[in-house]
């Protein structure tokens, strides 16, 4: 075997499941709380990714224009939940519907961004990557960001949801939401305050792939697809396994690499979906729910 | 009681219709007071969203152009051009097929412009079937050649790639190359072309890597690129791709001649122009800048309607219309024949291959469409310097003759 591909496979892996672990929680929290397969979280990155590069382009410094994201992401999300998804569940709209909405609210999101911003990707002038080699490993400044900046959003998510009010009463309406409603939690308020963290973090997720890449209408697919792919395989029921998944297909895509082509990695990654649902429906960390 | 209800409103509005469709005159008929105006619809299938956007944008306005200039100067032969897009979503064989459906059964188009090779290839048979004549001034793939009704006025890869492979190994003395390419028939083509220039020149190809199109991470294909140890890195992919992927390569440590058949403005801005320094491509040889009296009409009027300056697919595609489409008609027309009739067109295009018309082209000089549906116009080996393509060499006959 040759060590050191396998050396900067793993290196790969973890940084590409780093991303995917921050993307698949930001979603993961939304579905596991509300139900809603929100496949419109691919705007709210496109939409996040553009008010980056649109605000770094304006001269704001990197950090601010990171919050920008943020925000914008936290906007869009919102506005989703108020007014996409709230009305549709007041009218009892069935979870196929919610999903048919939410795919067109996709659809509809990137037309307009291309036709606001043309088709042409915009990327951030200027901005290059450091490379870092460490022995036979070579990666760059971006990726220790992406790193980082899952490892710390991942922890404090994790804080908030597991020591704070907000989060007990999030947690509540995820596992049993009849019982969290009869004990006076609002559920409208716990699902905007999902929608707000969730969109908030795929916000701030968008930012190092701007950042590596460009701002284009549909770059918040792929994204996603991985997110919800790692959500799957750690399992719903649990915020860690949510991360843990993701970091594990990351691995197995690039760990992959010692014996395929890279261009296996989406097949990779959905054989490993499909055999998760076939042998532990409810993935590798969560419970079976009735 | 009858199984079927009529609603009184339902009734009253298909009734409205079908008068409405009755008053329609019949299709190319003049209405009752226009004066008789000739039209000829012009088909393009072009990649209109998805990641290949740009093309659809510059391919589509380069033969605007040439319809807006032709049609001002009051048509060809008396016949206005007027073009219907249809989109193949940047690739996709599916949506190609139901747009030329769209163009050739609704809109009754005698030719279509397409790009990209996987939907060229998927609506050949439909184009054969309807006597419609069918260009292609975008893909690559050597499987566009020997087409029935198919003509590539872009130089394909098999005819490119041969001066690259030579220029690498017996310029920049490469004996080592690795591959990353479009996991389709453009890609793969591009792939056995290397393969096969190196297996005549001496070089070997020690890594090939496919990827999906429009794909933005690099990192396992990179790595297996890196372990492989090359002394240059050949890419058959296009688009943004190719930004994505000469970024990562550098950023990534590969700091070894990188090498394509792809350059674009968007790539150039997705590599960031340190990356992209000294990146080679070989391509028609399209310069915005160049002297020839038509390059330069075209570069002014495409600067005057859109606000830049030309790339190579917009001067693919006005070409298309302006030179090869205009000629045609103009046969058509002098022989007597309707140029809007299925085969019309078809049968002329034929009739001037086997004559070896020459057509003008903005690439200065003339280009010759063969039989088997390529073209040769003039070619060349660019090499990116501060941002900007400059060519530093010609490719005559798989041949590289530096350019002084």
């Amino acid at each position: 075997m040759n060590v050191e591909l396998l050396a900067q496979l793993l290196v790969n892996g973890l940084i590409s499941g780093s991303f995917y672990a921050l993307v698949g929680l930001s979603w993961g929290l939304i579905f596991a709380t509300t139900k809603i397969f929100h496949f419109s979280h691919a705007f709210t990155f496109a939409a996040a990714g553009y008010g980056f590069t649109l605000a770094a382009t304006a001269g704001l410094p990197l950090p601010v224009s990171a919050g920008v994201a943020g925000l914008v992401g936290l906007g869009f999300g919102l506005t989703q939940e108020r007014w996409l998804y709230r009305p549709l569940r007041r009218a009892s709209a069935s979870q196929l519907n919610i999903f048919l909405a939410s795919l067109g609210f996709l659809f509809a999101g990137q037309s307009l961004l291309q036709i606001v911003f043309g088709p042409s990707a915009r990327r951030l002038p200027g901005f290059t990557e450091i490379g870092v080699s460490l022995g036979p490993v070579a990666f760059t400044h971006l990726d220790a960001i992406t790193l980082a900046e899952a490892a710390g959003l991942s922890v404090l998510t994790l804080t908030v949801l597991y020591k704070s009010r907000p989060g007990r009463a999030i947690r509540g309406v995820a596992s049993n939401p009849e019982l969290a409603r009869a004990v006076g939690i609002n559920d409208d308020a716990v699902f905007s305050l999902v929608f707000a963290i969730g969109s908030l973090l795929v916000g701030l997720a968008s930012v190092p792939y701007v950042l590596r890449n460009a701002a284009t209408p549909t770059m918040g697919i792929g994204p996603v697809l991985g997110g919800f792919i790692g959500v799957f395989l750690g399992g719903i029921g649990s915020y860690g396994g949510m991360l843990a998944g993701g970091l594990i297909l990351g691995l197995a895509e690039n760990l992959g690499g010692l014996f395929l082509p890279g261009s296996w990695q989406p097949v990779i990654a959905f054989v490993l979906l499909f055999l998760m649902l076939l042998t532990r429906p409810a993935g590798l960390f969560g419970q079976a729910t009735r | 009681m009858p199984l079927i209800n009529p609603n009184p409103l339902k009734v009253f509005i298909i009734g409205l219709l079908a008068l409405a469709t009755a008053c329609q005159p019949a299709p190319g008929a003049p209405g009752p007071s226009q004066p008789q105006e000739k039209v000829l619809k012009v088909g393009m299938l072009l990649a209109m969203t998805g990641p290949g956007s740009f093309y659809g944008q510059v391919m589509s306005r380069g033969a605007q152009l040439a319809a807006d200039r032709l049609n001002k100067a009051g048509g060809v032969k008396g016949w206005k051009i007027q073009l219907v897009i249809e989109d193949h979503k940047s690739g996709d064989a599916e949506a190609g097929v139901s747009g030329a459906r769209k163009l050739i059964e609704i809109d009754r188009v005698p030719v279509i412009l397409s790009s990209y090779t996987a939907p060229t290839l998927a609506i050949q048979p439909i184009a054969v079937e309807r006597k419609v004549l069918l260009f292609n001034g975008g893909g690559v793939g050597a499987a566009l050649i020997n087409k029935e009704n198919l003509y590539n006025t872009r130089m394909l890869g098999s005819q490119l790639m041969p001066g690259l492979i030579r220029w690498l190994v017996q310029e920049k003395g490469a004996r080592r190359l690795a591959t990353i390419f479009w996991n389709d028939a453009a890609g793969r083509s591009i792939n056995d072309s290397v393969k096969a220039a190196c297996g005549r020149l001496g070089c070997q190809v020690v890594a090939e890597e496919p990827h999906d199109i429009g794909q933005t991470s690099y990192g396992a294909q990179i790595a297996r690129i890196k372990a492989a140890n090359p002394e240059a890195v050949v890419l058959g992919s296009y688009g943004n791709d190719v930004g994505y992927i000469v970024n990562q390569l550098r950023a990534q440590g590969v700091g070894v001649q990188l090498a394509g058949n792809e350059w674009t403005p968007d790539a150039q801005r997705i590599a960031g122009d340190a990356a992209m320094e000294g990146y080679v491509v070989a391509m028609d040889r399209f310069d915005p800048t160049g002297q020839d009296p038509r390059t330069k009409d075209f570069v002014e009027a495409y600067r005057a309607a859109y606000g830049e300056a030309p790339e190579f697919y917009a001067a693919n595609y006005y070409d298309l219309v302006y030179f090869v489409l205009r000629t045609l008609i103009e046969q058509a027309v002098d022989g007597g024949k309707d140029p809007s009739q299925p085969g019309v067109l078809l049968e002329q295009m034929k009739k001037a291959v086997e004559a070896g018309t020459k057509f003008g082209t903005v690439y200065g000089g003339d280009m010759v469409i063969y039989p088997d549906g390529t073209s040769r116009k003039p070619a060349g080996l660019f090499r990116v310097e501060g941002g900007n393509l400059k060519l530093f060499a010609r490719i005559v006959d798989d041949q590289v003759v530096p350019v002084q």
